[in-house]
């Protein structure tokens, strides 16, 4: 049987890679302490793969074609940007599980859009590089949720997703252990008049959700509340919705919370508790 | 209005480097593949940010677009335009 053997969220900031002077030394320590952190813990596991859910920032996906839920079930690599130490390249993949997590959701009213192969962008190529590559041996199979343009993905309907995915995982017949991430920054407006502004009350409350397990709170925000209290960028808290979902069991401990200027965006970490 | 190929230039300009290039040489040209208003144009030609905002662009795709065609060390400019737009 598979096993969900643990969960994380963390943020995927660009701005790490190529502005890193733009964050005080004591910030950008705490964040890359907190980063090495969840690759330890993911260290300790015991895992085989990791599904990251991240975000299309309008980068991967273009007016022609905007995927509400999207999973790559093949071969990838990346990251599709340019992000300064960090060279494009394969990624170890696990297409048994990402079929499984597929037609498990075509069986049950999820119907994806389907990648056989993927370049990733930074949403999943940022905690790929900070946590999981240091770990040999396990895989990655990312899921994308519509956050960076409208039509959005219902937070409600993350939250089906996330429920499906602990279902597929827990009820697979091989011996999978499988850790959960939720990769989005929380307060940050991208593109936007006010890029460059935090709202750490607004974090705060984001966080308190998560780390009450609080699905029924965190759904029931509305997105012109996510959008005029922490920018076009928050939208991204359906990945830790989806995650949190997933773990199963609810509840979480903060590792980390930075509210960072120089990189435009309030930046969390925690490790959900999973069943 | 014309939103959506407002934003299929900016996605096809701010993520392809050919494209980019094309927009660059010869802006009418390029943007001639694309079903807009006069007026919808001038705003990519002039690199008019705050009024493509306005009109509901994406802001994502509208970073995108600048860094591409004016390059990231001008991001300057194009916040001091999308904070004139807001009215900051």
């Amino acid at each position: 049987m598979g096993k969900i053997v643990g969960g994380f969220i963390v943020p995927h900031n660009p701005l790490i890679f190529n502005n890193p002077k733009g964050a005080r030394t004591d910030e950008s320590d705490r964040v890359m302490d907190a980063y090495a952190e969840v690759g330890r813990r993911i260290g300790d596991l015991d895992a085989t793969s990791v599904v990251i859910i991240g975000c299309d920032h309008y980068l991967l996906f273009g007016p022609g074609l905007l995927p509400s839920i999207h999973i790559a079930i093949g071969e990838i690599d990346g990251p599709l940007e340019k992000l300064r130490g960090m060279e494009r390249g394969p990624i170890p993949h696990n297409t048994k599980l990402a079929e499984h997590l597929m037609n498990t959701g075509f069986a049950n009213g999820f119907d994806w859009s389907v990648s056989k192969t993927m370049t990733l962008d930074h949403s999943t190529a940022i905690p790929y590089h900070m946590c999981i590559r240091q770990n040999p041996n396990l895989a990655v199979v990312p899921i994308y949720l519509a956050c960076g343009a409208s039509p959005y993905l219902r937070l409600q309907r993350a939250r089906e997703l996330g429920e499906m995915l602990n279902a597929a995982i827990t009820s697979s017949d091989n011996d999978e252990r499988v850790v959960i991430i939720g990769s989005g920054g929380i307060s940050h407006w991208v593109g936007e008049a006010q890029m460059g502004s935090v709202n750490p009350e607004f974090d705060k409350e984001i966080l308190d959700y998560v780390a009450r397990g609080d699905l029924d709170g965190i759904t029931a925000l509305s997105d012109d509340y996510i959008i005029e209290s922490g920018g076009n960028g928050a939208m991204e808290i359906r990945t830790f919705v989806c995650a949190m979902a997933a773990a199963g069991k609810g509840g979480a401990e903060v590792i980390a919370y930075e509210p960072v200027k120089g990189w435009i965006t309030g930046l969390g970490f925690a490790e959900l508790q999973y069943a | 209005m014309s939103l959506n190929a407002i934003e299929k230039a900016l996605y096809d300009i701010g993520t392809r480097r050919h494209a980019s290039k094309e927009f660059v040489a010869d802006s009418d040209l390029f943007l001639s593949q694309y079903l807009m208003t006069d007026d919808e144009k001038a705003l990519l030609k002039n690199a008019d940010v705050a009024g493509m905002r306005e009109k509901g662009a994406n802001a994502m795709l509208l970073m995108g677009y600048w860094v591409m065609v004016r390059g990231p060390r001008e991001m300057g400019e194009y916040m001091k335009q999308m904070k004139q737009g807001a009215g900051d």
